[in-house]
């Protein structure tokens, strides 16, 4: 009853969030006649501010090289030559900001020429500000109300609430047959070498070529938005990279050998059995990605490095060193997919106490040991199962299931947890805000910056940026850790245990804030997958027809309220995930105290992606 | 099986696609000459090739290409533009070379500080009549025409002169009257510049008139040796090979010239800046030569130039500016419309209406 009050008041406060009229713009309504100077790769003025209802006269006048304009929301569209302005009229009716981007290829950055159109009031930014407040106070009341009371409880989450898939004919078969991953990756394995190809020799202006459309655009909005956060490292199951190496070493594709491996087998050292390796490799793709993702003879170049990596590795190291210690990707898709609701677990880990021959981490003949170095009946998370399926078909017990479950369970997971981890989750979270500030923010100086080719000032962005990612944001994290100690008055777990537990609630944020930023560019910059997939070299060729679509900014419009919902979801996610995990060392009230400088440390994320985006 | 599948997307499908468009496609174009041409800005190197040679007669098929910013494509001198070319689009244009000789085939849509480097050459040889066929390039316009001084007016207009209004004051004091693009009269003043034509009518009589109204005589002998048609077509030339520097309006404040660096002479009638605006104003004050592109709405030095003076600058370029040379891209006919239609930044009505 209580619970159904709470609920009432809530939803209500968000309807008076989100519909209570606001007083809208009661002035005159005044005519703004503007000259936008369109330069590589920036606007002047780069925020333009109007009054609904406004008359806006822009005059677009490139000054180095052709230029164009295009205004979301409002599909208006105009291209200027150099020594030629191009008009643009219309009437600001509808509120909200909008970015404008350049509408004409003009080199590699083009895609980030960027500016801000605000119609004021800016209703819509206002009302996710509310409603971001108010589902943080909403969120800490809720759980300082219907806490349960005790003390503290290091008691795993739920671990019968669980469907298991592979009870389902079809889908056990299938997992168990050989042939399941490696004809995934055969596929996958045909577009990779299509990206490195194109990359390599097809043209080099981006939005014609497959490799930075399909692997930047395409390839990157389906990991961050669908398989990651429901299927996880499902992406692991199918990813080409590290399937000729595999092949190599296993002697073998589809078939099951006995033979000796090809590889020298080496042990992976222990001191290095940690994520830090792929979070200094995230940082260098980071830090160059400016340059890898809007010139695609690179992107085919890292490809080409990545792949190389990954046969070399498993021609001296035994099973798959490169996906588990080195590839960037693997390791916030790790971190992430304890997000997921799928999972790879034993069915009862008695079983496997009674069971000395471990087949599923040493092989056996109808199967390998664990590519991915885990031993199945201790796995308690999803982070470093790759989903190889291969414990599947080894385990001589049937005692592998794979199983739908509640989202996020393994947040809550003690075992495990880590000081690297930790950093994964405050790089992504950084890097998704960095991102949107330098990529899609109208700040042209920010991008001449991350752009630039000298040596010197390449260095001080990467500074910079370095310094943002491991010092300035760890840093008010650490701070906000402190307070949550301090005003819980917990003394058993030691700060810095505390700085890694609550970390792992930032990952369901991070990921809410990747999914926002993908939408951001999928809608803008989807359709050029059509024009791409006829012509992935950009050589002329029609294979589908589809060579002249143009590009077609879709649903623009719809892209910030999207990103509200998910970001506001992830608000709530990671907040209810930061008091379970203060649950486990503190007492309900401790806890709640405690949970406010973490709640309120992700409501100004939030809030500054808002702004970002929205404000 | 799976290994033959292997084999197949690691070496057999890279070697098909390479095959197809390396091997197959340029086989099934026989019958024209397939030239792929690549544009780049001139500071990542311009034209790719450089130099075309083809047969007279062949079909030749050009497929055009930029890879960094939008180019433009024209061959100088046989009416081919193709418009803009789209960073990573495929341009065609298809012709055949009947025509023995060189061409200038450039950019002509402002694209890098270099941009009027961007320049190639299209050769047309005769296999039948070899040797060299070529007509020797054009020399520096009209010899013995000093192009390189100031050509400051003696006079000049206060106010835009009007060629209606003079035609009216031409009716009224019956004058002969002059037919269009009469060739004589175009002549004549081709070596006049309106100053001394002005000064010539000035003391030719006329004492009742008004300086205003001798202007505006002037302004109507001046486009009744031209007609509206060949001011269209150099609006349209101007408008595509001049305003990017010289401005829309004429105004000398097209965005190219900002590019133009300012060079230090020891003339003392150069104009005098400081670096002040470097930031460093302890600096010696010091001379530049005015680079920036002229302003054909400056009056003074306007009224002080010939179309012939105005047309050898057009074809040789230089004079000490960052002005390139048309003379291997304009017919004289071109270039002629071109000065025609300078004119109308110092004098409005050019079309009589």
């Amino acid at each position: 009853m209580r619970k159904l009050i709470f609920a009432v008041l809530f939803v209500g406060l968000a309807g008076v969030a989100l519909f209570a009229p606001l007083p809208l713009h009661a002035g005159q309504q005044s005519e703004h006649y503007l000259t936008l100077e369109a330069r590589s790769f920036a606007f002047e003025p780069a925020v333009i501010q109007v009054n609904q209802g406004d008359r806006v006269i822009l005059e677009l006048e490139s000054v180095d090289v052709t230029h164009g304009v295009y205004i979301d929301g409002y599909g208006v569209e105009a291209v200027s030559e150099p020594g030629h302005k191009a008009r643009l009229e219309f009437v600001a009716d509808r509120v909200g900001k909008f970015k404008y981007r350049c509408a004409m290829a003009c080199g590699t950055l083009h895609p980030f020429m960027i500016g801000e159109l605000v119609v004021r009031p800016n209703i819509p930014y206002r009302r996710g500000v509310a409603l971001a407040l108010l589902a943080t106070v909403g969120s800490v009341v809720y759980l300082w109300h219907f806490a349960q009371r005790g003390s503290a409880t290091h008691v795993s989450p739920n671990p019968g609430r669980r469907i298991e898939l592979t009870r389902i004919p079809l889908l056990k078969r299938l997992l168990l047959w050989r042939g399941f991953q490696p004809v995934l990756m055969l596929g996958t394995l045909f577009g990779f070498v299509l990206a490195v190809m194109t990359g390599l020799f097809g043209t080099p202006v981006g939005s014609k070529n497959f490799a930075i459309i399909f692997v930047w655009i395409v390839w990157w909005a389906a990991l961050k938005i669908v398989l990651v956060p429901l299927t996880g490292r499902l992406w692991c199951t199918m990813c080409p990279i590290p399937a000729p190496g595999e092949w190599l070493q296993r002697r073998g594709i589809l078939v099951k050998r006995g033979d000796k491996p090809l590889s020298l087998a080496k042990k992976w050292p222990r001191k290095l059995d940690n994520v830090w390796l792929q979070n200094i490799g995230l940082l260098a793709v980071t830090i160059f990605s400016p340059i890898i993702l809007t010139v695609p003879s690179v992107t085919g170049i890292v490809l080409l490095i990545f792949i190389v990596m990954a046969v070399v590795l498993s021609l001296v190291f035994e099973r798959r060193v490169f996906c588990r210690y080195f590839c960037p990707v693997g390791g916030f898709v790790g971190l992430y997919s304890m997000v997921s609701p799928v999972e790879l677990r034993v069915k009862d880990p008695e079983v496997c106490r009674n069971h000395r021959e471990k087949e599923c981490y040493l092989g056996s003949a109808e199967g390998y040991g664990c590519p991915w170095m885990v031993k199945p009946w201790r796995l308690q998370r999803n982070a470093q199962c790759g989903l190889c399926t291969e414990c599947l078909k080894t385990c001589p017990k049937d005692n592998v299931a794979v199983n739908l479950r509640p989202f996020g369970s393994d947040l809550l997971v003690e075992a495990g947890r880590g000081l690297g981890e930790a950093y994964n989750a405050l790089i992504m979270l950084t890097c998704a805000l960095l991102y949107s500030a330098i990529f899609l923010g109208p700040w042209g100086w920010l991008k001449d910056w991350a752009g630039v080719a000298s040596v010197s000032g390449r260095a001080l962005y990467a500074g910079a940026f370095l310094a943002v990612n491991l010092l300035v944001v760890p840093g008010l994290f650490g701070l906000a850790t402190a307070l949550s100690k301090g005003l819980s008055g917990v003394r058993s777990v030691s700060l810095k245990q505390l700085f890694i537990n609550h970390s792992y609630a930032l990952v369901p944020m991070g990921l809410s804030m990747w999914i926002a930023f993908s939408f951001s560019f999928l809608f803008v910059n989807g359709s050029y997958a059509l024009s791409v997939i006829s012509d992935p070299f950009g050589w002329g060729w029609d294979l589908f027809g589809t060579r002249g679509y143009p590009w077609t900014p879709v649903l623009v419009e719809v892209v910030p309220y999207l990103q509200v919902v998910t970001l506001i979801a992830g608000l709530v996610f990671s907040i209810y995930v930061a008091y379970r995990i203060g649950r486990q060392s503190a007492d309900e009230s401790q806890a709640i105290r405690g949970l406010i400088p973490i709640a309120a440390f992700l409501a100004v994320a939030t809030v500054a992606f808002l702004r970002l985006y929205l404000g | 099986m799976a290994l033959c599948a292997l084999l197949i997307i690691l070496i057999g499908f890279p070697t098909g696609v390479f095959a197809y468009q390396y091997v197959y496609l340029p086989a099934t174009h026989a019958e024209a000459k397939v030239i792929d041409l690549v544009a780049r800005a001139p500071e990542a190197g311009g034209w790719d090739p450089e130099y075309i040679i083809v047969n007279k007669g062949d079909t030749v098929r050009l497929r055009i290409t930029g890879h960094d910013v939008v180019h433009g494509f024209a061959i100088g001198k046989l009416g081919i533009d193709v418009g803009p070319i789209v960073p990573g689009e495929i341009a065609m244009v298809e012709f055949v070379a009947d025509k023995v000789g060189r061409f200038t085939y450039y950019c002509n849509v402002w694209c890098d500080p270099y941009h009027y480097r961007m320049r190639g050459t299209l050769e047309v040889v005769d296999p039948a009549a070899p040797g060299d066929p070529f007509v020797a390039e054009e020399g520096p316009g009209s010899v013995g025409l000093d192009i390189d001084s100031p050509h400051a007016a003696e006079f000049y207009p206060a106010n835009p002169p009007s060629a209606v209004r003079g035609r009216t004051l031409a009716n009224q004091l019956e004058l002969p009257a002059l037919g269009d693009g009469s060739t004589e009269l175009a002549e004549v003043l081709r070596g006049q510049s309106p100053s001394a034509v002005f000064k010539a009518i000035r003391q030719g009589g006329f004492a009742s008139l008004s300086n205003e109204e001798v202007w505006d005589l002037v302004a109507y002998l001046w486009f009744t040796s031209t007609t509206p048609e060949r001011v269209a077509t150099g609006e349209a030339l101007y408008a595509k090979n001049c305003a990017a520097c010289h401005g829309e309006t004429g105004g000398g404040d097209g965005p190219g010239g900002r590019y133009l660096e300012k060079q230090p002479t020891m003339d003392s009638t150069a104009v005098v800046t400081t670096h002040g605006e470097t930031g460093h104003g302890d600096e010696e004050p010091s001379r530049h030569l005015e680079k920036q592109p002229t302003a054909f709405t400056n009056a003074k030095t306007m009224a002080g130039g010939s179309s012939e003076i105005y047309y050898a600058k057009i074809r040789r370029g230089g004079m000490g500016t960052g002005m390139p040379y048309w003379g291997t891209i304009f017919t004289e006919e071109e270039t002629w419309s071109i000065v025609d239609y300078l004119w109308t930044f110092l004098f409005k009505d050019a079309r009589m209406e």
